[in-house]
């Protein structure tokens, strides 16, 4: 390879992570966190945290216990059933009035009052992929931007590969014991060349889940509109109301049914639509815990004698599809590939913060410019602020009283207020010293909030772990293993200001 | 158990892999190993790489099993590195 492009190559790569780095970085904390959505729902509403032995009414008592509770719209009600990351009834429907609804129903049928926050599964998932850009009606923009942030991580990976000349000589290499550069730029390369499939493959499958979205011409040569398209690829029953009421059979009936169509396969999602009329109709998806392929096999039944009216069998194209996406989301049931995925990401996310701070490093000497200090800002907000303002919506989520209207805006409030006042800060206070401070706000954040979820709910560590109550226990240990490596992260900050502090000195003697 | 045995044998994978890496024994300033000793170190490494492999796919679904022995290899990587950094940094002066 000739030398001139290598040398293009790490322009690029130096250029492009730098410009791209943040959204990098906050698609792959935010992916982190969504690999334990549910998880973090049960710490974000502690009304969800319920008994798990109670009796089980199934879909039917639950159904009956929301037309109880609630005014039905005539569209489609979701029912979700609980699974060992959730351990009650969830349910997703329109009111009457309109309004979108989500809420959870306890398996004995009671129903759970409401928990007044978006939990990670509505806000940090759909900030993920859409930056909730969908709440302005703008999802695709959002898309277009995420799947702009998968391909440059393709491009950085690539060019990152061939400027790293000794990719394998230096595997192992990293050597606490040379200067700071040389240890962050170990610290990037060995998380960077180890993190390497990870990365490729979710990057990859991240970007073909919008295949869609970024390449709509492919379907629209040979459909009419994408509704034609996903209907054909995607088979299913969709009938428009009678108008006329019928009886329905019951849901627990159909379920039955669905089990023996499946050979014994569980129930992940039930879809009731036009429920009442006669033309009333469920949806049935199988739960898929232990294939990587999403293909939940659909089966529609006549919701007025439970007859079965399709069973949705995907083409080679689409199962392909459901497979990639499958691996992205991990659909599987097993904690300790949840725990590699969140891990992974994180790897990711070091990857970017040490490049930061390479590109930082080596242009020292133009602190006092104003390009410098903006790309010190907003890196320093990219990575630490958006931690800081994660950890600010979950203390705002403790200590703002559920009986406040609108609490859950307030909790994203909250989140972008912290976010913007990290680069306003990153910007004030630039160098060692910024830096040193958010850690610090990051250590005691991270430390307070296991104190704070103990005293508003009475869920104190030591009780969740001998209650069994892995979920709770199991965020409180991770935010003090956060923590914990702030802790050392400010302390090795500390030490490199001392130097630059016994350097200053020195000059000005 | 299936899969607390496969990360064993990943770590394993990784730490004699770094053990036989020539220059991370340079810079311990520890002998040469010999031609066969590392050839054996890799041996028993991709020995152990491939139980892992093995395990994962038995405890979980062949595809997530393969998913997870990739994360795991990468992970126990990141360790060894870091372990071997530390080991060797901690011992000198900075």
């Amino acid at each position: 390879m000739s030398r001139s492009v290598r040398q293009s190559l790490n322009l690029m790569h130096t250029w492009g992570g730098l410009i791209a780095g943040g959204l990098i970085f906050f698609v792959f904390f935010t992916g982190s966190l969504v690999v334990f959505e549910q998880t973090i729902d049960r710490w974000m509403m502690p009304e969800t945290r319920v008994d798990t032995s109670s009796k089980d009414v199934g879909f039917e008592g639950v159904f009956q216990s929301l037309q109880r509770e609630h005014t039905l719209g005539s569209g489609s009600v979701f029912l979700y059933p609980p699974s060992p990351r959730q351990p009650l009834y969830a349910a997703h429907f329109h009111d009457a009035d309109g309004t979108d609804r989500h809420v959870f129903i306890k398996r004995d049928g009671s129903p759970v009052a409401d928990t007044e926050s978006f939990g990670a599964s509505e806000f940090f998932f759909p900030l993920h992929y859409s930056l909730h850009f969908g709440a302005f009606g703008m999802a695709t923009l959002g898309y277009w931007i995420i799947g702009l942030a998968g391909m440059v991580v393709l491009a950085m990976v690539v060019s990152g590969v061939i400027v790293h000349r000794r990719l394998l000589r230096d595997l192992f290499s990293f050597r606490m014991e040379r200067s700071r550069g040389r240890t962050l730029l170990d610290a990037h390369n060995v998380s960077g060349v180890m993190s390497l499939p990870f990365v490729i493959f979710m990057a990859f499958t991240g970007v073909a889940i919008f295949v869609y979205t970024y390449m709509p011409v492919n379907v629209l040569a040979s459909y009419p509109d994408s509704e034609t398209f996903f209907h054909d690829v995607l088979p299913h029953v969709d009938r428009e109301p009678a108008g006329t009421p019928a009886d329905r059979v019951s849901l627990d009936a159909i379920v039955e049914r669905a089990r023996a169509v499946w050979d014994g396969g569980e129930v992940m999602v039930l879809g009731v639509h036009h429920a009442g009329d006669a033309n009333a109709y469920v949806a049935a998806y199988k739960d898929t815990p232990r294939q990587i392929g999403y293909d939940y096999e659909r089966l529609d039944f006549d919701a007025t004698n439970g007859e079965l009216l399709h069973h949705q069998r995907l083409g080679p194209a689409m199962q392909a599809y459901q497979f990639l996406t499958g691996l992205h989301i991990v659909v599987a049931d097993s904690w300790a590939l949840r725990w590699l995925y969140f891990l992974m990401g994180i790897a990711g996310c070091v990857v970017i913060a040490t490049g930061f701070l390479v590109w930082l490093d080596k242009r020292i000497a133009q602190s006092g410019q104003a390009g410098y200090r903006l790309a010190q800002a907003v890196g320093s907000a990219s990575t630490l602020g958006l931690v800081l303002a994660t950890l600010g919506m979950l203390a705002a989520n403790r200590l703002i009283p559920t009986a406040w209207d609108d609490r859950a805006y307030l909790e994203v409030g909250v989140f972008f207020g912290l976010w913007l006042a990290s680069l306003a800060f990153g910007w004030a206070q630039p160098g060692a010293r910024g830096l040193y401070r958010q850690l610090v706000a990051v250590a005691l954040g991270a430390a307070a909030l296991p104190v704070l979820n103990a005293v508003t709910t009475g869920d104190a560590l030591p009780l969740t772990i001998a209650r069994g109550q892995w979920a709770i226990a199991g965020m409180d240990l991770t935010l003090l293993a956060t923590a914990l490596c702030a802790a050392v992260a400010a302390r090795s900050m500390r030490a490199t200001l001392v130097r630059q502090h016994a350097h200053y000195h020195a000059v000005e003697a | 158990m299936l899969l607390f045995l496969s990360v064993a044998l990943l770590i394993t994978t990784m730490g004699l892999l770094a053990d036989a890496d020539p220059r991370q024994r340079r810079r311990r300033h520890a002998e040469a190993l010999s031609t066969t000793a590392t050839r054996l170190r890799r041996a028993l490494a991709l020995a152990s790489a491939l139980s892992a492999l093995a395990l994962a796919a038995t405890a979980l679904e062949v595809g997530y099993g393969a998913v997870f022995w990739l994360c795991g290899l990468s992970l126990a990587g990141v360790a060894a590195a870091v372990v071997h950094g530390l080991w060797i940094g901690g011992s000198r002066p900075r």
